[in-house]
């Protein structure tokens, strides 16, 4: 008999399991020193259940607790925050496993690996995630009933089956309250934000630093136009706008917002809306040129739309843009000049090559035409240009003439400007791929661009894309057909383009949509509208509560009643049932077994009326009698199991005399 | 401190609900009115980590996060119909208790007949007692399984095990099921032996001579012919007068040499002191294999050997000078 609050080995290791499992995916983002405290802690922790040995002494533990905060400390440069608090959890997490001496203390491991599964989720909450998570959900149930077993060992099937029974069996009531339950919209606190945050685009650009130019297939984000889709060559989704050259780098110019923008629309509104993915900045992306923002957000004088707090979540929103424009036609020479600005450092030859050709070319437009058609002639696009030196521009414009779009834009911005034409660069995203079951178009992180703006006297702002001249099939085609090897996925497509493969892909992206649409994006917003669909109109908080209590309570009774229904079957014991079923086949025979009857007597009296049937049955009423009454040997299971058997294919009719 | 006022207060409410049924007719099944739930400490805690991790939804607005709160809340709630359930139907009959002696640990055995799913972590404690050690066993699908409550006695006599609390917090140790049972078990406590007895008293043989006088209730047996040293007194007179030669009388309690233990021969110690000698001897006489009767205020037992008279006789010595 083990002791009842002892930690028993199986115990332990399925604890480790649930929390690697649950770590795991932030062992991405943390410092290798953390995962290694971790793996050490879980592995001493083993060894002491091992060996029965001594947890470690309360100083050891609390000396560790304090070196690991401090090294935490030094690795994130704060106390509070996001990245460093999971950082903490975690490794104070691995110290209490490791410092577990009674069963009881398991709880508080158990219960701070819910929180983890949490914080995997302010990083990701895809579909996979949230699989993942409810394994993981799973197991840590597992570990809790494993924990509350006393005096025996749960088996794998004993953890597992109960647990995943009682998680099947929280679902309904799981949907009710995420559907009914009362949403509160905004943060209750805010944290400090994390710099170490990745997205797609960055609010700078050094064309040049990078050699290669790593392609995610993440989705940035996924519009549902009202109307038809327009051509690729329109959808410019606009994003940073970088008119600051500083060195080798372009930055944004700190502009003011505005509240309306200074544009002419020369075409019918466009209305749609895009979902985008969280990407912790400020900015959001519309079609070349917005007309209206969202309530939450607000534009800079430069066209930027920009939300009011960064995009942590899934957000959702409704633009209205025109496509056609004439924007920026009544600047005067003190807005331009930001835009003609440049470092005069470095690029000798490059503003040498712009101020000559003003010289030459008088007409801004003119101008424009030969630089492009400089561009279409010579140069290349590659996703793996050389690295750049000093003078990027110069390097890249008159040497090695091989870049993407970062290296033309940006070339092709500072060219105009040494020749006294204003311009700057925008970056965004440029195309996507509708998907055919949903109708939405997915735009990924690999059609991230950034192309130019140019003013001319006459027409304004004017977007150039110096990468179209380069290599127009990139902007008339979009990222995936052109370039094929820039991913497994797009190089999977692309051998089987019309095949089942972009059909998985689109299918993939459909159930993802839906995910978003009522998992991930489900808000207060969505909520009212779900709320109103089911009839309640106006739905106020008294009534929503009644309706959660009503929904929480019906669901709990209906999972009770089928708990109760379940536990009111009496079980019979296998060889009392199988014991059953040949008396039932004897019934047939006309002697019936009389309740009070037993076995030798039900024997003898079936003997005097039907001696064959009792001869063929004889043996197996032996078997019956040393197996209920005598036997309680080692082979019982397997001897009870063949009498079911045996009694399962017996047939009295065939006997019949 | 928490602790003691709970336990008072569910004496108090067991008290009240089952004023006048004990005790009660086994078997006992535990149907859905027997049976009582609420959150165990570890429920109240988990209960307050639901609070955070909601908290923590709402700020970060991770719908996954609450999707996550949601299932943890469905599942605390479902706990409770698992842990209830891990009791309901469980069918209680009482056991046999074997007789111990006074310093020993009685072992009141409860039967548990489990007609259905396969029941786990049930425990059983006494329930009048604060911090009862409490007996766990899992209980197979349509078996039986028998627990030994230990009650230490204290005095000899009739001992009993009281209330008992059948209790699980099977399967994630959320809640707390509880139901109460007593059927008036009674288990009997010999007196403790008494070392000090010493040797088995041979003086107390029915010579007649010797510190403790043999009374006359012995019965007369037979005669047989005098021999050297057989004294006076028992030579039979009468038979001598009427010429059958010296005879001596023999009486039941020397006739075959055996041993009486009787109670008034132990004059001037304490009750409780005699019955431990005598307790002592009737062990003592049995290991010897020494045939022993016993003398106890009115009741006789003839002398003879073996476990049923042995047990008898401890019997008698346990309930002696008790009400019934």
């Amino acid at each position: 008999m083990l002791n009842q609050s002892a930690l028993t080995l199986a115990n332990i290791m399925w604890l480790l399991a649930g929390m690697a499992f649950v770590i795991a995916p932030h062992t991405l983002r943390l410092p290798l020193w953390v995962t290694s405290v971790c793996i050490g802690a879980g592995f001493w922790r083993w060894w002491i259940a091992r060996h029965a040995l001594r947890v470690p002494p309360w100083w050891l533990m609390g000396l560790m607790a304090i070196a690991v905060s401090v090294g935490a400390r030094v690795e994130y440069g704060r106390w509070f925050g996001r990245e460093v608090g999971v950082a903490l959890l975690i490794i104070m997490l691995c110290l209490k496993v490791l410092e577990m001496r009674m069963k009881r203390d398991a709880m508080i491991p158990i219960f701070m690996g819910f929180f983890l599964v949490i914080t995997n989720f302010m990083y990701s909450q895809t579909i996979l995630m949230g699989l993942y998570m409810f394994g993981c959900v799973w197991i840590l149930v597992a570990v809790l009933i494993g924990f509350n077993r006393i005096n025996t060992e749960a088996s794998l099937k004993q953890r597992l089956i109960p647990a995943g029974w009682m998680l099947l069996q929280a679902i309904p009531m799981m949907l009710v309250l995420f559907f009914l339950f009362p949403r509160i919209s905004g943060a209750l606190w805010s944290m400090p934000q994390d710099e170490r945050s990745q997205s797609g685009l960055s609010d700078n650009m050094s064309p040049g630093d990078i050699s290669k130019l790593s392609i995610s297939e993440a989705v940035a984000f996924r519009v549902e136009f009202d109307g038809p889709v327009p051509q690729t060559e329109n959808l410019y989704w606009r994003g940073p706008v970088l008119g600051q050259q500083a060195g080798r780098t372009w930055r944004m110019y700190p502009e003011p917002p505005v509240r309306k923008l200074d544009y002419v629309p020369q075409g019918p509104p466009l209305n749609y809306k895009v979902t985008l993915q969280p990407h912790n900045k400020l900015w959001l992306f519309a079609l070349d040129l917005p007309a209206a923002a969202p309530e939450d957000a607000g534009f800079l004088a430069d066209f930027q739309m920009r939300a009011k707090s960064p995009v942590t979540g899934l957000k959702a929103y409704e633009v209205t843009s025109h496509l056609r424009y004439a924007a920026g036609l009544n600047l005067g020479a003190k807005e331009l000049s930001p835009y003609l600005k440049f470092d005069t450092g470095l690029n000798p030859r490059a503003i040498a090559y712009g101020k000559k050709l003003r010289e030459e070319t008088p007409d801004p437009k003119v101008l424009v035409e030969t630089l492009l058609t400089r561009y279409n002639k010579e140069f290349e696009y590659t996703l793996e240009p050389p690295r750049l030196g000093a003078d990027p521009v110069d390097e890249f414009f008159f040497d090695t003439k091989k870049g993407f779009c970062e290296h033309y834009a940006g070339s092709f911005v500072l060219l105009l400007r040494a020749a006294g034409i204003p311009a700057r660069v925008v970056t965004g995203y440029q195309g996507g791929e509708v998907n055919p079951i949903t109708r939405q178009l997915v735009v990924r992180q690999s059609e991230a661009h950034a192309w130019s703006e140019v003013w001319f006297a006459d027409l304004g702002w004017v977007r150039i894309d110096p990468t179209f001249a380069v290599s127009p099939l990139r902007i008339n085609r979009g990222m995936a057909e052109t370039f094929g090897p820039i991913g497994v996925m797009n190089n999977l497509i692309d051998a089987d383009k019309l095949g089942i493969l972009r059909q998985i892909s689109f299918s993939w992206d459909a159930v993802n949509t839906q995910w978003n649409r009522w998992v991930v994006g489900f808000s207060q917003d969505k909520q009212r509208d779900l709320l109103e669909g089911l009839g309640m109109r106006e739905a106020d908080w008294r009534s929503m509560a009644i309706w959660l209590i009503i929904a929480v309570i019906s669901t709990g009774g209906a999972a009770g009643l089928f708990l109760y229904v379940r536990a009111l079957q009496t079980r019979k014991e296998p060889i009392v049932a199988a014991y059953d079923r040949i008396c039932r086949k004897l019934a047939k025979t006309g002697v019936v077994r009389a309740p009070h009857e037993g076995p030798v007597d039900y024997l003898n009296r079936l003997h005097a009326l039907h001696p064959a049937i009792a001869q063929s049955v004889a043996p197996l009423f032996e078997t019956y009698v040393a197996l209920r009454y005598c036997s309680t040997g080692a082979d019982q299971v397997s001897r009870t199991r063949d009498f079911t058997w045996r009694a399962l294919r017996f047939r009295a009719a065939k006997n019949r005399d | 401190m928490l602790a003691s006022l709970t336990f008072n207060l569910r004496q108090r409410i067991s008290d009240w609900i089952f004023r006048a049924r004990f005790p009660e007719n086994p078997p006992v099944v535990l149907i859905q009115r027997r049976i009582f739930i609420l959150p165990s400490r570890t429920g109240y805690f988990f209960a307050v980590v639901l609070i955070l991790l909601l908290i923590a939804s709402i700020n970060y607005a991770l719908s996954l996060g609450y999707l996550l709160t949601f299932l943890l809340a469905g599942l605390g709630s479902i706990a409770m119909l698992h842990t209830f359930r891990n009791l309901l139907r469980l069918s209680i009959s009482p056991g046999k208790i074997e007789p111990v002696f006074v310093g020993e640990a009685a072992q009141f055995s409860i039967v548990l007949n489990n007609p259905t799913l396969p029941r786990y972590a049930i425990g059983i404690k006494r329930a009048q007692i604060q911090y009862a050690e409490p007996k766990f066993d899992d209980i197979k699908e349509t078996t039986t399984a028998t627990f030994h409550v230990p009650v230490v006695a204290t005095t000899r006599g009739y001992l009993r095990c009281g209330r008992l609390e059948i209790f699980t917090e099977y399967p994630v140790g959320l809640f707390h099921a509880w139901s109460y049972v007593d059927f008036g078990m009674v288990g009997l406590v010999y007196p403790k032996p008494d070392p000090g007895a010493g040797a088995l008293p041979r003086d107390m043989r029915g010579k007649g001579e010797g510190n403790v006088p043999v009374r006359g209730d012995e019965e007369f047996q037979s005669l047989r012919a005098y021999k050297a040293g057989d004294t006076p007194r028992q030579i039979a007179w009468k038979a001598l007068a009427r010429g059958q030669g010296l005879l001596v009388k023999e009486f039941g309690s020397t006739a075959s040499a055996d041993l009486w233990l009787d109670y008034d021969a132990l004059e001037g110690l304490p009750m409780e002191q005699r019955l431990g000698r005598l307790t002592w001897w009737v062990l003592e006489a049995e290991r010897m294999q020494m045939p022993y009767g016993l003398k106890l205020a009115g009741r006789h037992f003839r002398p003879s050997l073996g476990a049923k008279h042995r047990d008898d006789c401890l019997h008698a010595l346990a309930i002696y000078g008790l009400d019934p």
